[in-house]
């Protein structure tokens, strides 16, 4: 049982992202191809990709890198 | 290089499962006279051996270490609150001297050994296998 939630957690709106959709554009690349590519675990691909994991800024650029995209583009905020 | 990501998948849960097993042996080791010592022997190599290898955890695992950490010493500290109230209760009550014994004999021991447990199990659930998809 975790006590504490995160003031993001709490206030912010949902994150959300279209990798999965990217990568399927993409050679239909593996979630462990990616992780691969970013030096990350497979776990880390599909928490982002299921939302149970925010990336930081720096994972989120090279994420876009990896695609040729913008940021803004794989990822999102809900309602927007 | 794909090898290494996939033997660090499980890398991070293994040790919780080790803290927990540590946790463990530490607090029964505090019941066998002469044996309480073991419960440092174990936990501290443990304990560093996660310390150093976690620096090779991605940032998604950090954050859940991170969190594993939090919870656990929230946990304790409310844990050693209760525990303390006990003692300082039965101690004005003049009631269960030889666990008071005990627990002024092996309190260190016991607190770490603690503290090893309730991080394994505060890590384990967050350190779960995900499904492929």
């Amino acid at each position: 049982v975790v006590l504490t939630r995160s003031f993001e957690e709490a206030v912010l709106p949902e994150l959300r992202n279209n990798l999965k959709t990217f990568r399927f554009m993409n050679g239909h690349m593996t979630q462990q191809a990616l992780a691969d590519r970013l030096s990350v675990t497979r776990q880390t691909i599909y928490a982002i990709e299921k939302g149970l994991f925010n990336p930081s800024v720096k994972l989120a650029l090279l994420i876009a890198r990896t695609f040729n995209v913008s940021v803004e583009e794989i990822f999102f905020l809900e309602g927007e | 290089m794909m090898m290494k990501q996939q033997a660090r998948e499980g890398t991070a849960r293994s040790f919780m499962w080790l803290l927990i097993f540590a946790g463990l042996f530490g607090l029964a080791t505090q019941f066998f006279t002469g044996l309480e010592s073991m419960a440092l022997f174990a936990g501290i190599p443990a304990l560093a051996t996660l310390v150093t290898t976690s620096k090779i955890f991605d940032e998604r695992e950090q954050k859940l270490l991170d969190l594993a950490y939090s919870t656990a010493f929230q946990w304790l500290g409310i844990l050693l609150f209760f525990f303390f109230a006990a003692y300082e209760l039965l101690k004005a009550l003049d009631l269960g001297r030889s666990l008071i014994q005990f627990a002024n004999l092996h309190w260190i021991g016991l607190v770490f050994s603690l503290m090893l447990l309730l991080l394994g199990l505060a890590g384990l659930p967050l350190f779960r296998k995900l499904p492929d998809r």
